[in-house]
């Protein structure tokens, strides 16, 4: 069975890029030699700082260019997708981000940032009951829809994050950190709603982290990263007890320590 | 030697922090932890005297027994160069960027010291050896931007306990950290405390994190300390419902999940941490509880025999069969 | 005032603009009252520009004097004789009507320079911006050139080709102005275009067009607001200078720097000449000034952050 991405030598590189170096930056480039997501299924990208693994989901929703070797989407080059059907492309790809608080523009309602993907993918404004219908799945009322950024918490944002995410109905979900940001008491409750809409959309989930126990327990497959270059790929079971890499190993040791258990 | 007493913040009529008592012995390390709007870092920052200016902080905190609260701020500073460490989340904010890491060091210990600047210069390299940087002769060189995050959060703790303090606060000082960095800072911190018989007080939103320091645990919720007592009777036995759920709220790290259970679901605490002053009275962790009972309107009273106390009205139960089940 | 004096003022025309950034704000500021306040430099400032423009509308139909009267009878009146408030110059003319029909110059000049120049220098700074990183690269350097163009030599080339005039003295000062409004526009743009919403945008196919014209240029309004009110007071600065140098419209029309220029000779004389049209182009520039420091203070970007900073 053909993977729905699928990535071969895939290289990219980052000039010295003044100004987005805030992780330590310099120069520094990406190489995955294969990766295979499959349909449906949940992938835990882990890494820490300066892995590339933002980069690498940047590259698979097409805001990155692959600079060498090929990343297909339904066995389709992504550039190619960009070129011909960007659209349908990028309502099947959708994104939500570490920070809720910087995925709004700070001058627009929530209801206006709710109602752009729509509205720029299918040119047409959404009606009230869809937005409504969206919020309520990830358990917010319309009320929210008048007020701005700044009047809500991280946990609402990004609620509202996801629903604006998935009101294009994608196939897959990249979500990057999407919870590092918030609060310990709202984080369980924004993983679960992911997973929750994961079943119930029938969603590719694909989440970054840098936490290795919390992608371990929500995600079917894992892939390690460090250094721009992929660590190790596997089932999450066989990952977690026996690692190759002695990265992994590190790792796990590392979260194990500070775990609560 | 650290005693707070009816600690009192308030930022405009929001009352942030409201502490009875809080106290620290002699070379102990106890942790704070708290969520956004708990009241931690305002505590901590009290403490040192680096509160925001718009905070009003009114009651009784005492360093080895001299009143911090009211004391001007050349003589605030003073106490920080002397009794007082305090290292921060980001360490490349706490740091001058256009200052080398050697000359940053040395003013911290020219501060408190009448040293010539040769002599300073070598105690840098002694101090940072001692913090774990093998290269210290190299590294005095370098700029902040130079180093790697966890280098510079070594420095900062050098330039920190370069006046021997008898406390040290550090805020959050591993979470902008890689995981695999983070540990050897966390050993560092217990080990200088160890040696040096230095008091620590460890602010931080991660139990986890906490556990591994410290030997006792503060919880707070919006600005009251829920419960206090020694970490592992804290985290293994929560007897107040907020640390309850916060434990096994703490994904992936509360109740275990078994093998091939992905995507399985977490135990939530309901609701979201209400705005500034915003907190309900009684109990602040009413509303989100879900324990609740009528007395939770008021004030609760701080329960519970010898160290490990709390402020619940409807607390879990004492040990037990249930604490076993979960832990073995 | 010497010619000396007066060069020094128009090299002020490329002083750099002070530093404006979206992140990183200095020190804790007052807590804002619960009323909504506005800062005293806006009021201050907003008076000063207010009345500016109302005494040139006046003068557009009613001047205390006629504006070309020469009087050589009645030169060199001192302040509040014959019903002349300021006195009379050199020729006899009234100063009072003068003043006001040079404001009249100055906030035309000052306006159309200042318009042109932002609107002109945004879109190059946005252009760039958006750009890869060579074309970044080299259209930043264009604009570290542009900037360090003598203003005061721009302007003097252009009046011998053109010859002297209100249409030379507004292009002198946009020529100089245009870098400098890009170069403040491309880092706030750069920063913005950062954040994850415009990413989010990109991702839900927005053009690159409809991100810059929707989510950047509003949110780095305010930043542009302030610079075109400092540019404007630049702008009526390098505009007397011009004129009194020679540059501006020629006579009859008035102006601040011709008045100034014209009572040079007689100022140990009279020294009303050029105390009161001095006076005329320090109110405007500080108007604007002020009007500047204080869209600063009310539209300042901090004011969320801090409201979200203070949940903690």
């Amino acid at each position: 069975m053909r993977g729905l991405i699928e990535v071969e030598g895939l290289e990219f590189s980052h000039g010295r890029e003044r100004g987005s170096d805030a992780r330590g930056g310099g120069s520094w480039s990406l190489r995955v030699p294969e990766l295979t997501i499959e349909d449906g299924s949940t992938v835990g990208i882990v890494g820490e700082s300066g892995s590339g693994k933002s980069t690498l989901i940047r590259i698979l929703c097409g805001l990155l260019p692959v600079a060498a070797g090929s990343a297909t989407f339904r066995g389709k080059e992504i550039a190619d997708w960009l070129r011909i059907g960007g659209r349908e492309f990028r309502r099947q790809n959708q994104l939500v981000f570490q920070n809720p608080s910087g995925s709004f523009d700070p001058r627009m309602t929530m209801g206006r940032s709710v109602a752009e993907p729509v509205k720029a993918i299918e040119r047409r404004a959404p009606t009230g009951a869809e937005i409504a219908g969206w919020l309520s799945e990830v358990g917010l009322r319309g009320e929210i829809l008048r007020r701005y950024p700044h009047e809500l918490s991280g946990g609402q944002l990004q609620r509202v994050a996801i629903a604006r995410a998935l009101s294009l109905r994608p196939s897959v979900l990249y979500a990057d950190e999407p919870t590092s940001a918030l609060d310990v008491s709202v984080q369980a409750q924004v993983l679960n709603l992911l997973m929750d809409l994961r079943e119930n959309l029938g969603l590719t989930l694909v989440m970054v982290s840098h936490d290795i126990v919390v992608v371990a327990e929500l995600c079917e497959y894992l892939v390690v990263m460090k250094d721009g270059g992929i660590v190790e790929t596997g089932r999450t079971d066989d990952v977690m007890r026996r690692p190759r890499a002695s990265y992994t190993e590190e790792l796990i040791a590392a979260a194990e320590r500070v775990s609560l258990r | 030697m650290l005693e707070i007493r009816d600690l009192s913040v308030r930022i405009g009529r929001h009352q942030v922090v409201a502490i009875d008592e809080l106290t620290l012995a002699s070379g102990d390390r106890m942790g704070l932890v708290g969520e956004s709007g708990s009241g931690k870092t305002m505590t901590a920052m009290s403490i040192a005297g680096l509160q925001p200016r718009t905070a009003t902080v009114s009651g009784s905190i005492r360093l080895n027994g001299r009143e911090l609260l009211g004391l001007d701020p050349a003589a605030m500073a003073e106490v920080r160069g002397t009794d007082l460490g305090v290292i921060f989340q980001d360490p490349l904010r706490a740091l001058n960027p256009t200052m080398r890491v050697g000359k940053q060091v040395g003013e911290a210990i020219r501060l408190h010291q009448r040293v010539s600047r040769r002599t300073a210069r070598e105690q840098t390299v002694e101090l940072l050896t001692r913090v774990g940087l093998d290269d210290a002769g190299r590294l005095v060189g370098r700029y902040p931007h130079q180093l790697s995050g966890g280098q510079r959060q070594r420095v900062l703790i050098a330039t920190a306990i370069a006046c021997e303090p008898i406390l040290l606060i550090a805020d959050e000082p591993t979470t902008a950290l890689d995981v695999t960095v983070q540990q050897g800072i966390l050993d560092l911190l217990v080990e200088l405390s160890t040696e040096q018989g230095m008091g620590l007080l460890f602010v931080s939103h991660d139990l986890g994190v906490v556990r591994t320091v410290t030997s006792s645990i503060s919880v707070m919720y919006g600005g009251h300390i829920a419960e206090t007592g020694p970490v592992e009777s804290v985290i293994q036995q929560p007897r107040h419902r907020y640390t309850e759920a916060l434990i096994a709220a703490s994904p992936g790290r509360g109740e275990r999940a078994g093998p091939a259970q992905h995507g399985r679901r977490f135990r939530v605490i309901e609701g979201t941490v209400p705005p500034l002053g915003s907190f309900p009275s009684g109990c602040p962790f009413r509303g989100r509880c879900g324990h609740e009972v009528p007395d939770c309107a008021m004030a609760p009273p701080k329960t519970g025999p010898g160290p490990h106390v709390f402020r619940c009205w409807n607390p879990t139960a004492p040990a037990g069969d249930e604490v076993d089940a979960r832990t073995h | 005032m010497n010619r000396q004096g007066s060069s020094v003022q128009a090299s002020g025309i490329h002083a750099d603009a002070p530093k404006t950034a979206i992140e990183g704000t200095t020190g804790p500021q007052p807590h804002r009252s619960r009323g909504r306040r506005f800062p005293a430099p806006l009021v201050t400032g907003t008076a000063l520009i207010a009345s500016a423009c109302l005494v040139a509308l006046i003068s557009l139909w009613w001047t205390p004097f006629d504006l070309t009267g020469v009087d050589t009878a009645g030169s060199l009146l001192p302040p509040l004789s014959d019903g002349h408030l300021l006195g009379t110059d050199r020729l006899g003319r009234d100063v009072t009507s003068q003043i006001m029909a040079g404001a009249r110059n100055s906030l035309i000049v000052g306006g159309a320079a200042t318009g042109i120049a932002i609107v002109v220098g945004v879109v190059v700074g946005l252009i760039t911006a958006a750009s890869g990183r060579v074309a970044r690269e080299v259209i930043t350097r264009v604009i570290d050139i542009g900037v360090a163009i003598p203003a005061l030599l721009v302007a003097l080339v252009l009046a011998t080709v053109l010859g002297p005039g209100r249409a030379t003295v507004i292009a002198a000062i946009v020529i100089s102005f245009v870098p400098w409004a890009a170069r403040v526009s491309v880092g706030p743009a750069r920063q913005i275009l950062a954040r994850e919403y415009v990413e989010a945008a990109f991702a839900y196919g927005r053009s690159r067009w409809y991100v810059m014209m929707r989510h950047v240029l509003p949110n780095i309004g305010s930043l542009i607001a302030v610079q075109a009110a400092i540019m404007f007071a630049t702008a009526v600065l390098a505009e007397a200078a011009l004129s009194f140098l020679g540059v501006g419209e020629p006579p009859p029309a008035q102006s601040w720097g011709r008045l100034l220029s014209e009572s040079q000779s007689v100022a140990h004389q009279a020294p009303t000449l050029v105390i009161f049209p001095g006076l005329a182009i320090t109110a405007v520039v500080l108007g604007f000034m002020l009007l500047g420091n204080g869209v600063h203070a009310l539209l300042d970007p901090h004011q969320r952050r801090r409201e979200m900073e203070a949940r903690e």
